[in-house]
């Protein structure tokens, strides 16, 4: 029961000849259904002057009283206002407010508001909005809410007119106010759930979450947990837009680095945020149309040291790493096809930030009194190896990390390096005992005051987190920081935290490396003051990107 | 009396994999419940961010029943499980099923499609290599299998994206719609399904181009398994005696090819197919990530590095008993392949 040899030709002969013509007609349909797409290659690309499209690492939180990070800073900047905003350069500047008065003790602030201003649903705003968003804020007790627990009460003097009064003196109170988003009342109050607040039951917080209650220059129109946030141009926003502001911005999560490479490549990005790795950025800079910018927001990289814990519980020890470390090694890292991704630190605050001391050194490397400085400690030449973690989503800090182990190496420190995910690390720093001696991090201002920065870092009470992972004890620095609190002086402020900066650098809680510029990329037909002239820079999270401020097209 | 015999066997076997399965979902609704708390990280730390105080972090640890003994917070998840009701995520602040209404359909969207390219390509090439055995089109086909399974889906994503997006500029990289459209009413969450009950076909269009990129790289590696699975077992019928008989018999080669050697061969494709399409479902999150495709996986990865319990939780049930029923249907399949396999197992 064989097959036939003609039977057996004839299929040898047929078979073959069939597939090489289905594959030449597979070939020829996919070159076809390929083809067939090129008349729409632009059709995600936008015509310019219409559109802003910016990379975001994650979603926001819509809600501006709950969230502390960079992408709901963003949201609140552009979707609420305050009575203070930040201002370009530095301090803060009137905004709802149009002046304040503070009596001669510094507890009682009066603040005169503006009558000209309307939420988006077009309710005319007033003091008793103000006063809603405290409360809601202090009764919530999440974000920011810290930094309002000083105000023993506040009252509604008039439809355009409130006052605070303090429980004690507290010189970043005005600073403060650029975190307190003024929500419409009326429209929270009528949108309230269930809850565990009494009678305004969940505060409106559900609401808040996906929609926007407020008076900024941008409405929330589209809030997608996994894909983008979108916002419009409130035409009636009382500060007015620049003539060529876009009229809808779009905030696009999670897009990886080859793929906003690709994007902008297409122009269908105007600008990336979030941080990409120096090849991509090269890539882009080289891409005509495309610039690169910088975006400095008060930030600083550090390693912090473990004052509590062997070998850095001992000065000399810290004083040995902060002199053995490769510094111009990690400015050689910063350069970006050009563009500096951070500037040598002078101490603990940065650049730009009251207190900051322009006479102070940058780090600089010196083996020898690095040798000397370990050998005055009490651990002599026995100097046990340190421990050093490191955010694992944050690529370019490992860079920095294996920078720091080559360092150590030469005065004969052993370094562990351990890469951990974020939620392990923060778990690690929560107390002295189980945090490393060396935490690679970057810190910044939450608020225009130098003490949002300060206080959360060195004060001994501040909860532990990331900011105060070097478990500073000092009650010098202590009542510097107390004291600063109380100053209200702006330039005797501003002296006092020059020399608590000393203090501070003198102590050496922290190899101070540089104060963080984050490369961004844009189109060239979008226009971003504050990322392109770092004088107008607005050195808070996420105060960069005031939609308001930024154009799109030829210019007019 | 053999239909209700026959009815009765199915029963029987359809029985059993419930049970089976209902038994998985408990274990791995304990399992995930007690991991998720076991992983390092405070979530209420994690959600309030830096600048919390001690008090504000015990509070939300408070409103999250974590001070409750675990029992308790298991019995409570169990109860509102049932109610479809998850909870709510520290990550959006929003109901977690309210997340998964809207990444699960994009997830299932892309496993189907890209389990589509798999079963419809895989079967026919490894049914044209068994049936060109050692000749050019097995070879060709043999390679590329081997090409495909070599190498990881992520990095298909980004070859497919540097060819066909980032030179060529044809398809796109990003998302399910273009901005310019609005999405079809939902019904199915589907975007390619709800467009066609619309009769939107523009919105079609470019929904099956947005799937293109993340379909295909997500299917390569199944594919290629489909394939050389395929090849192997028709190989193995093409050199039976029954194969012979009915060459003898004066069959074409198509209907030695469908009838006889690719049917059997279909059982074990068919069971690994179930496998990859609902392993898709978990294991998309990095062409997912790639592509921006807004689908569970992504999301489920994202609740997993910011310690989000209820998300964590709500994922990996989501996909647990989806993997047990897509498995229930694949037996079914199969069973209905081969009564043999329903016959002992009624037994």
């Amino acid at each position: 029961m064989t097959q036939s040899p003609d039977r057996d030709l004839m299929v040898r002969l047929a078979g073959p000849r069939s597939t090489r013509r289905g594959a030449l007609m597979a070939l020829a349909g996919t070159g076809l259904g390929l083809a067939l797409p090129a008349g729409w290659r632009q059709a995600e690309a936008q015509p310019a002057g219409s559109t802003i499209r910016m990379t975001e690492s994650t979603l926001g939180e819509a809600d501006p009283h709950k969230p502390t990070d960079v992408p709901s800073s963003i949201l609140m900047f552009n979707l609420y206002d305050f009575l203070i905003r930040p201002a370009p350069g530095g301090g803060v500047s009137p905004s709802l407010a149009t002046s304040w008065e503070v009596s001669g003790d510094g507890l009682t602030y009066t603040f005169a508001l503006r009558d000209d201003v309307r939420f988006h649903d077009g309710k005319p705003f007033t003091s008793e909005d103000v006063v809603f968003s405290l409360r809601r804020m202090q009764t919530m007790r999440r974000g920011f809410a810290g930094l309002f627990e000083v105000i023993r009460s506040a009252e509604a003097l008039g439809p355009h007119r409130v006052r605070f009064v303090l429980a004690r003196n507290y010189a970043p109170f005005l600073a403060s106010f650029a975190r307190l988003a003024i929500v419409n009342s009326v429209l929270v109050r009528a949108n309230q759930a269930a809850g565990t607040f009494g009678e305004f039951g969940d505060y409106g917080q559900a609401f808040l979450s996906a929609k926007d209650g407020g008076s900024g220059p941008y409405v929330l129109t589209r809030h997608e947990a996994q894909q983008e946030t979108v916002m419009t141009k409130f035409a009636g926003h009382f500060m007015g837009h620049d003539p060529r502001a876009a009229e809808t911005v779009r905030l696009r999560f999670g897009l990886q680095p080859p793929t906003v490479r690709t994007m902008m490549t297409r122009r269908e990005l105007e600008l990336t945020r979030v941080s990409l790795p120096p090849e991509i950025l090269v890539a882009l800079a080289r891409t005509p149309g495309i610039s690169l910018g910088q975006d400095r927001a008060g930030s600083m990289f550090q390693f912090k040291l473990n004052m509590r814990r062997a070998p850095t519980d001992d000065v000399e020890v810290r004083r040995a790493i902060s002199l053995a470390f490769d510094y111009a090694g990690q400015a050689a890292l910063l350069d970006v096809a050009g563009v500096a991704a951070g500037i040598p630190s002078r101490g603990p605050i940065p650049s730009g930030v009251m207190g900051y001391d322009e006479a102070a050194p940058t780090g600089r490397r010196n083996l020898d009194a690095a040798k000397a400085a370990l050998a005055r400690s009490k651990y002599g030449a026995n100097v046990p190896p340190l421990d050093l973690i490191f955010v694992r989503e944050f690529a370019q800090v490992e860079r920095y990390a294996l920078l720091f182990q080559r360092s150590m190496a030469d005065i004969g420190l052993r370094v562990n390096v351990l890469p951990i995910p974020w939620a392990q690390y923060q778990q690690t720093i929560t107390t002295a005992e189980s945090t490393p001696n060396v935490c690679c991090i970057y810190v910044g201002l939450t608020t225009p005051d130098v003490d949002s920065l300060l206080w959360t870092s060195y004060h001994s009470t501040s909860p532990a987190t990331y900011f105060s992972a070097q478990w500073m004890n000092d009650p010098e620095v202590d009542r510097g920081l107390e004291a600063g609190r109380t100053i209200l002086n702006t330039e005797q402020r501003a002296a006092h935290y020059r020399a608590l900066g000393k203090r501070i650098a003198d102590l050496v809680p922290a190899v101070f490396c540089y104060d963080q510029i984050n490369v961004i990329a844009r189109q060239n037909y979008v226009s971003a003051p504050t990322l392109t002239d770092m004088r107008t820079s607005v050195p808070l999270l996420g105060g960069n990107y005031q939609f308001r401020t930024m154009g799109v097209g030829a210019p007019s | 009396m053999i239909r209700r015999v026959r009815l009765a066997n199915v029963a029987a076997f359809l029985a059993a994999r419930v049970g089976a399965g209902l038994l998985v979902v408990f274990g791995v609704s304990v399992l995930i419940f007690v991991l998720a708390r076991a992983m390092p990280g405070d979530p209420a730390r994690l959600a309030l961010g830096p600048a919390a105080t001690a008090a504000q972090v015990e509070r939300l640890r408070a409103d999250m029943g974590l001070d409750e003994p675990l029992l308790y917070q298991y019995v409570t998840f169990v109860a509102g499980a049932l109610r479809l009701d998850f909870g709510t995520s520290l990550f959006t602040n929003r109901p977690v099923i309210a997340d998964l209404a809207y990444g699960f359909p994009a997830s299932l969207e892309l496993a189907l499609a890209a389990g589509m390219v798999m079963t419809i390509f895989g079967i026919l090439l490894g049914a044209v290599s068994a049936r060109f055995q050692n000749r050019w089109p097995d070879n060709v086909s043999r390679i590329l299998s081997l090409i495909a399974v070599a190498m990881p889906n992520f990095v298909w994503a980004l070859i497919l994206m540097l060819l066909f997006a980032y030179w060529a500029e044809l398809l796109p990289v990003s998302g399910r719609l273009s901005e310019r459209l609005q999405a079809p009413p939902f019904v199915t969450g589907l975007v390619t399904v709800d467009a066609v009950l619309a009769g939107q076909w523009a919105t079609l269009g470019d929904a099956l181009r947005h799937l293109a990129l993340p379909a295909v790289s997500l299917s390569l590696p199944g594919l290629a398994q489909v394939a050389r699975l395929t090849r192997t077992n028709m190989v193995d019928v093409y050199a039976r005696p029954y194969t012979e008989f009915a060459r003898a018999y004066g069959f074409s080669e198509r209907e030695i090819s469908v009838k006889w050697a690719l049917r059997p061969a279909l059982i074990p494709t068919f069971t690994l197919l179930g496998m990859q399409i609902v392993a898709l479902l978990g294991n998309a999150f990095l062409v997912e990530t790639v592509f921006a495709w807004p689908g569970m996986a992504r999301y489920g990865v994202e609740a997993i590095l910011r310690k989000d319990l209820n998300a964590i939780v709500a994922v990996v049930m989501i996909v647990s008993v989806a993997f047990v029923v897509i498995n229930i249907a694949i037996d079914l399949c199969v069973s209905f392949i081969d009564p043999r396999i329903r016959l002992q197992s009624a037994r």
